[in-house]
């Protein structure tokens, strides 16, 4: 049922901005419907990148993330993505339980890594969000454990170079909780996703083919770097309340000369 | 004359040197930041104007725009409430809670709920709401007011903080920052865990989207709109633009405003309640479009431009009057030049004439706007209508003395005789004023406050015309004696 109201409210903005257009516009009528010249130069571009291009954005990702608390680090694969990942359990403490435990997405990057096999020895269990539209006591159990780990791991749809931004629809298997709740949050991408700038996300959310179809979903975030605030004295503190730590492993697919790697 | 709760709640700050040096800080490092930032945008600073007519043109379309942004929201089995005033706002979102049983509600910061008095409203329906940002909590704690725009907690230092999370919370005091934000960290995350609803603001709509969205730094909206049964977001029915083109350039510039940040931490676009059988998200969301007051600043021209304002609050920290008094002497959660004036709009020009005439006419809020807006024409503007009396805003004239007094000079300064005769009477009155090398101490009558701090210097014994004529005369003689 449509809450009352809405009629009697936008006849009053259209007094207020003194319409007396017969004419009833539409929003199609004031945004652009199809993509400029310049919309298209720069889906052209990004679809055109090839390693080379893919390991300046690296690069200038690494820059910008210093600026923001983001670790990125470069695997050259799975194995040694898992590896990473491993050092991180093992060094870092549990803080919301007694014990390490880890959620992650259902994500074919993520499950390709098979990080379950290099935590289990260390007894850190590892739970994945259900793929399918669970029942709701199985959803319940999995927000039980992203409550309480320590690390939760994630994919994404693209990093952004320019301001090292992490940006996230959401999916069936891919709970916001993952990269919310736990301390620290771990999100693998591959090399080709890394844009120059917020620009070029937009423009693919708006004019790329597949992007529109998907729509922006019922929730998209944009994560940079981990959570932090100044409301004490202005003093810069991590860990207000979503993850203290954050940090990105790029899948590079060679040995890339990083600091970091 | 009593001295207004303005006057008082200023002269206080003035007087707190813990505050002066916050505030100064604050400004040296987001004033001086942005002002950085913009700079370093690769369009120049010129993406402010760009900001300015993308917001303008969305002003325009209002009617167009809200309509869109409702229809996509309720396709996505999301609820639309428009609210025409504040008292509408809260009992929409009081029976939203009793529909949904909520007893627990988490906040992110939104200033919109603050000008409503969204929270008192709760806490008398009996529904606990708490404030999740660490300023706006700390504030709440206190039981104060929030005091900037984007650091709600400026005027309390990190011992007061101490006292008070030692007092509040039960933890052994301490006045170090990441101790006591790991206290509130601890101390909300049960609250968030626990909250059946979840209040949020929206920095911006989308409306070929569908979207509301909210930007934080702590991650608190994000909590407070994921894990919740229900979202409830209030929204100011100006603070939306038409795509995710416009989206790019705003985000940019709010973010730079805000916190001389190139990106704010968490970006979140909401367009209705999660999809059945999903991990977390909302199962309801609710958003409350209103009104209070700006449809009436829409339809004036003259004011139309301030519902581009974003509330990123970066004219605050550029403002050398709020720079010395401080939030709490602006009485309301928008201080500042954004406050001088929209305050006014919202809750009376008279009620709130101490505000506009409090700002100095420097003209430093416009090149801080993100999006350009001309504050100092707008403060002008009502400070027109004060000084002359609005019936169209209901603006009764001021000050009729003061008016009086003007009307009185201006007659006077067009009369050359009568002119002459005021300032011999001057010279000879201000012989009995106490004085001190030349200079007054004390005016009397309605000319006190001027002299309250500083003195006045004493009319010369001739006008420059009289000196003129004086030292002419005196020329002639001279060359009529030589000339001898």
């Amino acid at each position: 049922m449509r809450p009352p109201g809405r009629v009697e409210f936008i006849q009053k903005v259209k007094r207020a901005l003194n319409r007396n257009d017969p004419r009833e516009w539409s929003l199609d009528d004031i945004i652009q419907n199809e993509p400029d010249a310049d919309d298209l130069g720069l889906l052209e571009n990004i679809a055109d990148r090839n390693t080379t291009s893919h390991l300046a954005l690296l690069d200038r990702l690494i820059e910008a993330s210093k600026r923001v608390n983001v670790s990125v680090l470069t695997a050259k694969d799975a194995i040694s993505a898992a590896a990473l990942i491993s050092r991180i359990a093992v060094e870092k403490n549990a803080e919301w339980g007694n014990r390490k435990l880890v959620v992650a997405w259902d994500h074919p990057l993520v499950k390709r890594l098979v990080i379950g096999k290099k935590l289990q020895p260390l007894d850190i269990p590892i739970y994945f969000a259900d793929m399918q539209p669970g029942a709701a006591d199985r959803q319940e159990t999995f927000r039980r454990h992203a409550e309480l780990a320590f690390i939760g791991i994630t994919s994404a749809d693209y990093c952004i170079a320019e301001t090292a931004t992490l940006t996230m629809k959401t999916r069936l298997g891919q709970p916001r909780c993952v990269s919310l709740l736990p301390s620290i949050h771990i999100a693998i991408i591959q090399l080709a996703q890394i844009l120059t700038n917020l620009k070029e996300l937009y423009t693919l959310l708006k004019w790329n083919p597949r992007e529109q179809a998907e729509g922006i979903t019922r929730c998209m975030t944009l994560i940079t770097g981990p959570s932090k605030t100044a409301d004490i004295e202005a003093t810069l503190v991590h860990g207000a309340h979503g993850p203290r730590e954050l940090y990105i492993i790029v899948l590079a697919g060679c040995t890339h000369s990083s600091p970091e790697s | 004359m009593k001295p207004s709760t303005y006057q008082i709640r200023a002269e206080a700050a003035i007087n707190d040197p813990v505050l002066q040096r916050a505030l100064a800080n604050l400004q040296q490092r987001l004033g001086r930041g942005a002002a950085d930032g913009y700079r370093r945008f690769p369009e120049g600073p010129e993406l402010r104007l760009k900001g300015h007519a993308i917001r303008m043109k969305a002003i325009e379309n209002l009617d167009i725009l809200l309509d869109a942004l409702a229809d996509k929201i309720e396709k996505n089995g999301g609820y639309v409430h428009f609210a025409a005033d504040g008292e509408a706002a809260v009992k929409q979102c009081i029976d939203i809670a009793r529909t949904h049983h909520v007893s627990l509600a988490v906040k992110g910061k939104s200033m919109l709920t603050e000008e409503i008095g969204l929270n008192s409203g709760l806490e008398a329906a009996g529904i606990e709401t708490v404030e999740t940002d660490l300023g706006e909590y700390i504030v709440q704690l206190a039981g104060e007011a929030p005091s900037h725009i984007i650091a709600p907690a400026i005027h309390k230092t990190r011992e007061a903080v101490g006292r008070l999370f030692e007092d509040k919370l039960g933890i052994p005091y301490t006045d170090d920052p990441p101790t006591l934000t790991l206290a509130a960290r601890q101390a909300l995350r049960t609250k968030f865990l626990n909250a059946e609803m979840g209040i949020s603001g929206c920095n911006l709509a989308c409306a070929q989207t569908g979207h509301i969205t909210t930007l934080s730094n702590e991650g608190n909206i994000r909590m407070a709109t994921t894990l919740p049964r229900v979202h409830v977001a209030f929204m100011g029915m100006e603070r939306i633009v038409a795509d995710l083109k416009d989206h790019e350039i705003l985000f940019r510039l709010l973010s730079m405003g805000a916190a001389a940040q190139n990106m704010a931490g968490y970006v979140s676009y909401v367009g209705g309640p999660a999809e059945k059988g999903r991990t977390d998200g909302p199962e309801a969301f609710h958003l409350i479009i209103v009104d209070n007051g700006r449809s009436r600043i829409l339809a004036d021209t003259d004011f139309r431009e301030m519902l581009c304002c974003i509330r990123c609050g970066a004219c605050l920290n550029m403002c050398p009057v709020y720079g010395k008094i401080g939030g709490h002497a602006y009485g309301s959660a928008y201080s500042g030049p954004v406050g001088a004036v929209v305050n006014p709009l919202l809750t009376g020009i008279n009620r709130a004439a101490d505000l506009c005439l409090g700002e100095s006419l420097c003209g430093a809020c416009m090149p801080a706007c993100p999006v350009n807006i001309d504050i100092p024409r707008m403060l002008l503007m009502l400070r027109t209508k004060l000084a002359e009396g609005d019936a169209s805003w209901n603006v009764k004239i001021k000050n009729r003395v003061e008016q009086a007094a003007f009307t009185a000079w201006s007659y006077l300064i067009r009369n050359r005789f009568i002119y002459e005769m005021f300032l011999n009477g001057a010279a000879i009155g201000q012989q009995f004023l106490p004085a001190r090398q030349n200079m007054i101490l004390r005016l009397p009558f309605a000319g006190r406050g001027w002299t309250q701090n500083r003195d006045l210097r004493r009319l010369a014994p001739h006008s420059f015309i009289q000196r003129y004529r004086i030292e002419s005369a005196r020329g002639k003689k001279d060359e009529t004696t030589r000339a001898g």
